[in-house]
């Protein structure tokens, strides 16, 4: 037989409903699963892997089935293997197929159906990653929930480059080998985020298409102070972003214009500095 | 007609003309020695080059066995075969080049490669400054002594392997984006690379970023071992381990005492007794 995506991280195999329930309920919030008609059991292999803020899941139904979900604190992605199936949310429907997927808000409730032998793999992404990227690459405070448009074209060169990626690590990480370091994983699942926030139109995507404003003089100041503060340690830009309260490229973009280097340019100076001239 | 390769929507330069594409290379690299072998005149070059904010992803086939020298460089250059075979000599280290493997040229050390008729790669370059700046935000250190990073893969790392198989994809990502992907989309790809290529090879400050393997001793004391190891039946002077290493001889006396309690001529003292030879 051949491996199955993710096989190395199981969650349930099984030909029981009840005991389905239990296993996506550790994952999402509990669904209400119905058979077709005329069927007693199901057929069902899920593998899940959760890392810190995404999680990447492979879902087989060999029998065809319907679950309805109740909203969750992540949104979510379908990238279809093989069969056919369809996504609904409110009255909307889409076919999920080769080409086509769909993705569903946060905090929304959303109904699947699959027909036999349907094979998926699924990208859930907490809300609060999805919030505090988009406010850090924007400068903007998120107040309104991030809303998806729900349908999804994977001919779409941004939706394919999502589900490449999608399939490249669910494939690299099923390899059983030392496992990345902590922070090429976080790197990675920022990555994931930000092809998501790309790959999928919402409510601020205006904002991520906007030239960057550059920030003012005083923000590039109040990072400097807080690099010098902080330069013992690791600093990442987001954190930068955040002391100046503009976004990471208004904030860069001002570096290059008031000072002519880098914000994590200036941080290799600082401590180059100390380190040539220890004081205290 | 030739099938298509990769990022050939990025046409840097194709042509038969020896002189041409040592032109065309010297927009890049201060201008390389290119000499094809066997007196063969003509080249049947391509080479595609994608330009990103901080890094930039190439293509290139020469058609022919050719030599080249490259002078030194303000950036990093990861190569990763993609069929045929090559090797690349960086001072005394000699990598060969068969598909399925990957090996960089520092920044600031001068190269050269000697690739087959069929030979093609694709090299990811990273400017200097900016993967100095990502290492230093990784680490709470100061980067005074310049980034060396050695040729050959640490093999047994993911992400060395995730690294040389991700670069194809980027490849087929970047040339299937059309509108090209927004800069915020590509530089937190840059950031994925830099991280993965720190992880993955070994360099000079490798032991900052290992937070796995707390005790680690850094890469130069531990190529430092292995050259006073093989080499224990003669007498070493301390230039020796200075130029092998790439680090001042003062840090690597500090560094040997932090890291192992003993200095290099005890260490080699040990190996001189371990193999019953007489002390010097």
């Amino acid at each position: 037989m051949r491996p199955r995506p993710l096989d190395r991280f199981p969650l349930v195999r099984t030909q029981d409903t009840e005991e389905l329930c239990a296993a996506l309920s550790r994952i999402y919030a509990e669904p209400k699963l119905s058979l077709d008609r005329g069927a007693r059991r199901i057929d069902v292999a899920i593998n899940h892997l959760q890392l810190n803020d995404i999680g990447v899941g492979y879902t087989k139904y060999g029998k065809g089935m319907a679950a309805a979900y109740p909203e969750n604190n992540f949104a979510l992605q379908v990238f279809p293997i093989r069969g056919l199936g369809k996504l609904t949310i409110g009255e909307a429907g889409d076919p999920l197929d080769q080409y086509h997927g769909s993705t569903v808000s946060p905090g929304t409730s959303f109904a699947i159906r699959f027909d036999i032998d349907y094979e998926h793999l699924v990208l859930v992404i907490r809300t609060t990653a999805l919030t505090n990227k988009l406010s850090a690459l924007t400068g903007a405070s998120i107040k309104c929930p991030l809303c998806f448009n729900q349908a999804q074209d994977y001919r779409q060169p941004a939706s394919k480059a999502l589900r490449n990626h999608i399939f490249f690590l669910a494939d690299k990480l099923n390899v059983p080998a030392v496992p990345l370091p902590k922070l090429a994983v976080t790197e990675f699942e920022q990555t994931l985020i930000v092809m998501f926030l790309h790959a999928n139109r919402h409510n601020y995507s205006h904002l991520l298409e906007r030239r960057a404003p550059l920030a003012a003089n005083i923000q590039v100041q109040r990072t400097e102070e807080y690099i010098e503060a902080n330069a013992h340690r690791a600093i990442t830009l987001e954190e930068l972003a955040d002391v100046a309260g503009a976004s990471i490229f208004s904030l860069c973009a001002a570096f290059k214009a008031y000072r002519g280097y880098l914000p994590l340019t200036f941080l290799a100076r600082v401590r180059a500095r100390r380190e040539r001239a220890p004081c205290g | 007609m030739s099938s298509s390769k990769p990022l050939d929507n990025f046409p840097f330069v194709r042509s038969r003309s020896v002189e041409e594409v040592r032109e065309a290379m010297a927009r890049v690299y201060a201008k390389p020695l290119l000499v094809p072998v066997r007196g063969i005149a003509e080249l049947d070059a391509t080479i595609n080059r994608c330009h990103l904010p901080h890094t930039a992803l190439l293509f290139s086939s020469y058609g022919v066995a050719v030599e080249l020298d490259y002078p030194t460089t303000k950036f990093f250059s990861l190569l990763v075969p993609l069929r045929g075979s090559g090797e690349m000599s960086c001072g005394r280290t000699e990598v060969a080049l068969p598909p399925g493997t990957s090996a960089v040229a520092s920044a600031g050390v001068s190269h050269k490669a000697n690739y087959g008729a069929d030979y093609q790669h694709l090299i990811l370059q990273i400017d200097a400054d900016v993967l100095t700046s990502k290492l230093a935000s990784m680490t709470a250190a100061a980067i005074n002594e310049p980034l060396r990073i050695a040729p050959q893969a640490n093999v047994k790392h993911p992400a060395a392997q995730m690294l040389q198989q991700y670069i194809p994809l980027l490849a087929d990502t970047l040339s299937a984006a059309d509108p090209p992907f927004p800069t915020w989309w590509i530089e937190q790809t840059e950031q994925l690379l830099m991280t993965l290529l720190l992880f993955g090879y070994r360099h000079n400050y490798s032991h900052l970023i290992e937070q796995d393997a707390p005790n680690a001793a850094p890469w130069h004391v531990r190529r430092a071992e292995e050259y006073i190891e093989a080499n224990a039946d003669r007498a070493l002077s301390l230039e020796e381990l200075a130029d092998l290493t790439g680090v001042s001889a003062f840090s690597l006396f500090s560094s040997f005492r932090k890291y192992r309690g003993y200095s290099p001529w005890a260490f080699h003292a040990q190996m001189r007794l371990k193999r019953g030879l007489a002390s010097r």
